[in-house]
Parts: structure tokens; sequence; C-alpha cells
């Protein structure tokens, strides 16, 4: 994008580089254009081409990903190794195979998926052309929240900075490898709240020093919501939440807090 | 066939491939509180979508066999005038990295991400997010191998977003599935060669 590098070989060159997924694409073209046989790569002309195009993007000021520069350094070694009479070789290599192959492997194997890809461009463009029907998008809508409830929203956020909290707590050095379930936990949500009893969010959870037990608690408090036995109130806007043990869990149930914390809890996969 | 219409009704109304055996079901079953077709086998359902699908041919809508299901679409010729209508959003094309990605989990999966890597010499962890994130592909477990790595496998959008039946209609599928794949970075034996040949066997699609 520097004016002063605008000439149109550059141009050209510049639509070229960015259609180069990677430095074996770079490498089958340089072969191709070359007219090379891939089983019999020419490894000098190839390096000595290779390097250039390098350069050249240098020069255009393109950020070149390491992965090309790996490739330049690989073909260089080996260059330089047919350089090599068989005796100077170090002794671990004599024996193998010439790590030309795995080069001319992998291009041969790239080549492959390379075609595969370009099919499946091709499917890809006849059927993105066919529309079908698709779902229609639920929101969520904030207007049919009244006030004094809860959106899973609210509820999510304030579990995440009971998270945080909790690691923080960890950190310090307390550790436990206790198991947790869900069931064990609506059992300690349902005694700690005794019906008509309410208690602020966050003090639910002031106990616990693992991630897990959270996770495992907000679980089993969203079952609990879910089942119109909890009920998660706020004042207004951004005060704290507080969570409050149905006294008739038939009678009073919210539509909101119920509805929509119980689609939540089913949803979610953890 | 009198439930031909029910047919063209439910494809029509459907937001997913339908499979013939959950059509038939769907007609024997009848509508909420009234009487279906108890006598409906697949096979004649199948045989009634490929005539419905004949008699779509000459028209604006086509039925499309994808992702082990059958679907009604917009006949692709007129996708620019459908393109006009608000609120119609085709899914954006993936980029020829992506579908480089794409194509290698498509016929080694399930395969890890150092795999894909190896085949296609570049950092894949950006377009395999991608992937994942338009549901395209989907984590389908982990390897046995050192590190435990995850495994990538395609989901059935996959299917319908290449517009293919099944995983079997793979271009070259034979082909490709078969050649070895080039060993990850990591240093490793021939044990570990022989679990990712096994890791390559193709995963049953749901």
């Amino acid at each position: 994008m520097i004016p002063m590098l605008e000439t149109p070989g550059s141009e050209a060159l510049r639509v070229e580089l960015a259609a180069f997924t990677g430095p074996l694409d770079l490498l089958l073209h340089l072969i191709k254009e070359q007219e090379m046989d891939i089983y019999d790569i020419r490894l000098e002309k190839l390096t000595e081409q290779y390097l250039t195009r390098l350069d050249k993007m240098r020069e255009e000021n393109l950020a070149i990903a390491g992965e090309f520069l790996v490739m330049a350094a690989t073909l260089l070694y080996l260059k330089s190794r047919t350089l090599l009479p068989v005796q100077d070789r170090p002794p671990e290599e004599v024996e193998e195979e010439d790590p030309k192959w795995e080069l001319i492997r992998q291009l041969i194997e790239y080549r492959k998926f390379k075609e595969a890809a370009g099919q499946l461009g091709e499917r890809e463009a006849l059927h993105s052309r066919i529309f079908g029907r698709v779902p229609e998008r639920v929101t969520a809508s904030p207007a049919l929240m009244g006030p004094g409830q809860v959106s899973m929203f609210d509820l999510v956020w304030a579990f995440q900075k009971v998270l945080r909290s909790v690691e923080e707590r960890a950190k310090a050095g307390r550790f436990s490898d206790e198991q947790f379930t869900v069931g064990q936990k609506i059992e300690f949500l349902l005694d700690r709240l005794p019906p008509g009893e309410e208690i602020l969010f966050e003090d639910l959870f002031r106990s616990m020093s693992s991630r897990g037990e959270v996770v495992v608690t907000f679980l089993a408090m969203l079952e609990l919501i879910r089942l119109r036995q909890l009920i998660a109130k706020q004042e207004g806007p951004l005060q704290p939440i507080l969570i409050q043990r149905a006294v008739d869990p038939v009678l009073d149930a919210p539509s909101v807090t119920g509805e929509g914390a119980g689609q939540a809890s089913v949803d979610s996969p953890v | 066939m009198e439930w031909a219409r029910v047919l063209e009704a439910l494809l029509f109304a459907a937001t997913e491939p339908m499979e013939p055996s959950r059509l038939a079901a769907i007609l024997r079953e009848g509508p909420e509180g009234g009487q279906g077709w108890p006598e409906v086998k697949e096979q004649e359902v199948c045989d009634e979508l490929a005539q419905l699908s004949e008699r779509l041919a000459p028209r604006g809508l086509i039925l499309r066999e994808v992702a082990g299901g059958f679907r009604i679409g917009t006949a692709p010729d007129l996708s620019g005038w459908v393109a006009k209508l608000k609120g119609v959003v085709r899914p954006p094309r993936l980029s020829p990295p992506a579908l480089e990605t794409m194509a290698v989990i498509a016929y080694r999966q399930p395969i890890s991400r150092a795999e894909v890597e190896a085949v296609r010499g570049v950092d894949c962890s950006g377009t395999l997010d991608t992937l994942v994130e338009r549901g395209i592909i989907r984590i389908t477990g982990r390897s046995e191998a050192p590190g435990r790595p995850i495994l990538y496998g395609t989901t059935p959008l996959f299917l319908e977003h290449f517009g293919l039946k099944d995983l079997e209609e793979l271009p070259n599928s034979e082909e490709l599935r078969r050649v070895k794949l080039p060993a990850p970075a990591d240093p490793g034996g021939p044990k570990q060669e022989e679990l990712i040949h096994e890791a390559s066997e193709p995963a049953p699609q749901s």
C-alpha cells in the first residue's frame, strides 16, 4: 500500500502472494512455473526462486509468516547437503534416505488436498446459490423483563464475578479434591434456604474455594429456579441479585425467572 | 398419492434436511388429533421424493438430497433474485486456507490440529477456530497419541454447506483417505504411526 512501490509489476505480485496459503503452496506454484517434475525437483533452482519471492515480499513490506522462513531454512539446508560429499555428512544421516524425499512426499500429499479443496470450493460456490429456509432467530427481548426480574444474562454475569473471586481464593492456596454433584448441591441449597428466606447471590458461594464446586452449585441453583423452588430477584439494574426460596412453588411462579433460566440451564453444555 | 401434498408442505416448512424415515413416521402418525396414513412405507416416500424432485425441476425450487435428508431450496440460477430479498442471507464462503483445512479434515477425520498442520505446512489454529465457530466442524474427542490432542471431525452442516449426501460423496474419497499422513512435528515412533492410521478411519456421521 506504499505509493512509491506502486508499479504494474508489484500490483500483480501482491495479488499473487496473497493467494498463497502457505510455503507448500508457493513451492508447488514455483515447480509448475519452472516446469519441473515434482519427483525430480532441482533444489538449487527452486531454492533460488523461493528466496527471490521472499525478498520481493519483504520489499513490498508484506508480513511474511514464520512458516515461509522455516521453509526457506529447510530448502537451504537441503541444498547445502547436496554440496557435501557423502563421507562428510554427519554420521547419523548417512544411513537415512535423502531428506529431500520427505519434502517431495509432503508436496505430493499437500497437492492432493489442495486439489480436493478446490473441488470443495466449486461445490460450495454452487450450493451457496441455493437458499433454504433457516430457523428463525429466537431472541430474548429485554423489553419483556419487568422491574425486579432477573435475566439469564444478569445471572451469568454475577456468576462470572463469583468465579473470578474463587480463582483468587484458589491462588491463595486453598485446594480441594472433593467431588460435588448437582444433587448434593440441590440439597445444600434447600437446607440453606428455608421457604420464604432470601440470600445475596454472592453469599451462596462465599464458603467455596474450588471452581468445580461453584459451577456445580450454580447448576443446582439454575435447576431449582427451573423447578420454581428458587426465585432470582433484583431491585433494579446493576443492583445485587437476591436468591429467594419460594413459599409455595406452584402459586409463586414469576414467569421470567422460571422460563428464561430453565431454558438456559438445559441448553448450556457444561 | 394423497399424502404427496403433505410431503411437499413438510419439506417446504422444514428448516433442516428431512430423512425419508422421519417423513414417513410423520405421515403414519397423522396431524395433531387427526388421522394419518399408517400404511406409508419409507420406500414409498423415497419414490415420491424422486417424483417431487422431477416436478420441481422446471420451476423456481429444487429438491436436494443433503446430509442424509431432503431439503427444498431455491434454484441456483435464481440466486441473484433471491438475494434481493431483505433478511435472506447466504452463508459466507470459506477462504482458501479454510477450504484447505476443511479438505484435510473431511478426508482424514477424526484428526488433530498437528496432523492438519503437517499436511498444510502452516499454523491452522485460526482456521480451525473459524470452522468450529461456523459449526462446519466440531471436536469429536481426544486422540490416544501423546498429549491426548483434541480431534476434529465434520458436522451435518458441513454436508449441507457443500451439498453432499454423505462423506462417501466427497470427490476422490477413496484415494485421499488411503494416502499416508505425514507424521506431525513432535517425535513419534512406529506406535504413533499406527495410532494415526487408526484415527483416520472415517467417523460415522450422526
